[in-house]
């Protein structure tokens, strides 16, 4: 019998971040992210945002056990996305450079509670106007659900603005993309 | 609100609140139609009298055992033929669609909260995508019916425990029962129709005649 643990599995390690969260659902339009960025959404999200998070949003469609959309804007030297900082979290500071930025989403992915996180791409994109980082990767939740992910993250006046996407690699993933990539495209540094 | 807790009370309590029959999400599977039912997924724990709970497997063994025979029973005894899936023998894809069965049941207890978040309306249809036709291959079935239960026994000194504390007007918790079933599409890989029920004092599952009674609820209304 394969292990599928029912209770508390991807939500147990994420609610290990924070015990809060807001509830400033996102309707359609501008989204102002902390000091880094807009983004613009057409459609309604649902907010799951740990409400000890700074500069920092996530939000959802289907509920974060099956999406996310993680969107932060100006973090500065020494922050992350995540308040759990495993061992081997290298936070960010100004200058990073391609590798290390990568190795910064895979280990905030890491932090967030997904195991196992790997790159499948990485590719220069413009984040707004600035030169930025578009890095795909695979990793899975404890009890193995696949999850696909896709990052763009671009450094802006000694801060670091982020939008991660992670959700079920089974039809989840896909079925969100679509949004996710125009918000991608919204993207206006401030 | 906090809807990080509620999304922990309600992974982690899972169907505490028991949930009747639903409304039919999409057209049920048409009459004489094979279905699969995937093993029930059950694990049954000790509850010591220090609330400390100790898995029993051999308990765990024997409820799935009874669980599946009596769910196959009442699929059965709809004229349909019932197809018996050990989760053992599920291919790596059929897996993950169990996986994602989990998670997406999270969000429905989620959307079945006082205030739910926009996206995740009571109202809403859900779905395990088109990989869920990996759960039926070679199967001939058209629906699978996926059933997990989960709880707790109270052990006597616990009980003990627990009458004393409501002597002093203190409430202790006890163990419960819970189970859930959902019916998916194998085409769609939409659920059709889903419940959840917290068992009764008399639908013990691992006994064969608390088995059937708890079946028998969980069932009730399924488009089968």
């Amino acid at each position: 019998m394969i292990a599928v643990t029912r209770r508390a599995t991807l939500g147990g390690a994420l609610l290990a971040l924070s015990a809060c969260a807001s509830m400033r659902d996102p309707a359609p339009g501008v989204l102002r992210i902390g000091s880094g960025f807009d983004v613009t959404l057409t459609r309604v999200w649902s907010d799951f945002t740990p409400s000890d998070a700074r500069g920092m949003r996530l939000i959802s469609i289907d509920g974060p056990t099956l999406n996310r959309l993680y969107l932060a804007g100006g973090l500065k030297p020494g922050e992350g996305l995540s308040a759990r900082k495993p061992e081997s979290h290298a936070p960010f500071h100004a200058g990073m450079s391609r590798e290390d930025l990568i190795a910064f989403v895979l280990d905030s992915v890491d932090a967030l509670g997904f195991a196992r996180p790997e790159t499948a791409s990485a590719h220069a994109a413009k984040f707004g106007a600035a030169d930025g980082l578009r890095i795909d990767m695979e990793t899975r939740t404890g009890d193995g659900l696949e999850f696909s992910a896709t990052a763009l993250i671009a450094e802006h006046a000694g801060r670091l603005n982020v939008i991660l996407y992670l959700a079920a690699r089974e039809h989840y993933y896909a079925a969100t993309l679509p949004d996710v990539e125009a918000i991608m495209a919204s993207a206006v540094l401030r | 609100m906090r809807r990080w807790i509620a999304t922990l009370a309600l992974a982690c309590v899972a169907a505490c609140a028991a949930g009747g029959a639903r409304d039919a999400l999409s057209p049920p599977p048409v009459p004489g139609v094979a279905i699969l039912i995937i093993e029930p997924d059950v694990q049954l724990s000790l509850l010591t009298v220090n609330a400390r709970k100790i898995p029993r497997a051999d308990w765990s063994a024997a409820a799935r055992m009874l669980v599946a025979q009596h769910v196959r029973d009442a699929v059965q005894s709809k004229g349909r033929t019932a197809v018996l899936q050990a989760r053992a023998d599920v291919s790596v894809q059929g897996r993950q669609i169990l996986l994602l069965h989990d998670a997406v049941l999270t969000s429905i207890r989620i959307s079945e909260d006082d205030d739910p978040p926009p996206t995740l309306s009571r109202r809403r249809t859900w779905t395990l995508g088109v990989g869920a036709r990996a759960l039926g291959e070679e199967t001939g079935a058209t629906h699978a019916l996926i059933v997990s239960a989960d709880g707790e026994v109270t052990s006597a000194a616990r009980a003990a425990f627990v009458v004393g504390a409501a002597a002093m007007g203190v409430l202790a918790h006890t163990g419960l029962q819970r189970a859930s079933a959902s019916l998916v599409d194998l085409e769609t890989g939409d659920i059709v129709w889903r419940n959840a029920v917290v068992a009764a004092p008399d639908q013990d599952m691992r006994d064969p005649d608390g088995a059937h009674r708890l079946v028998t609820a969980l069932l009730n209304g399924a488009p089968l």
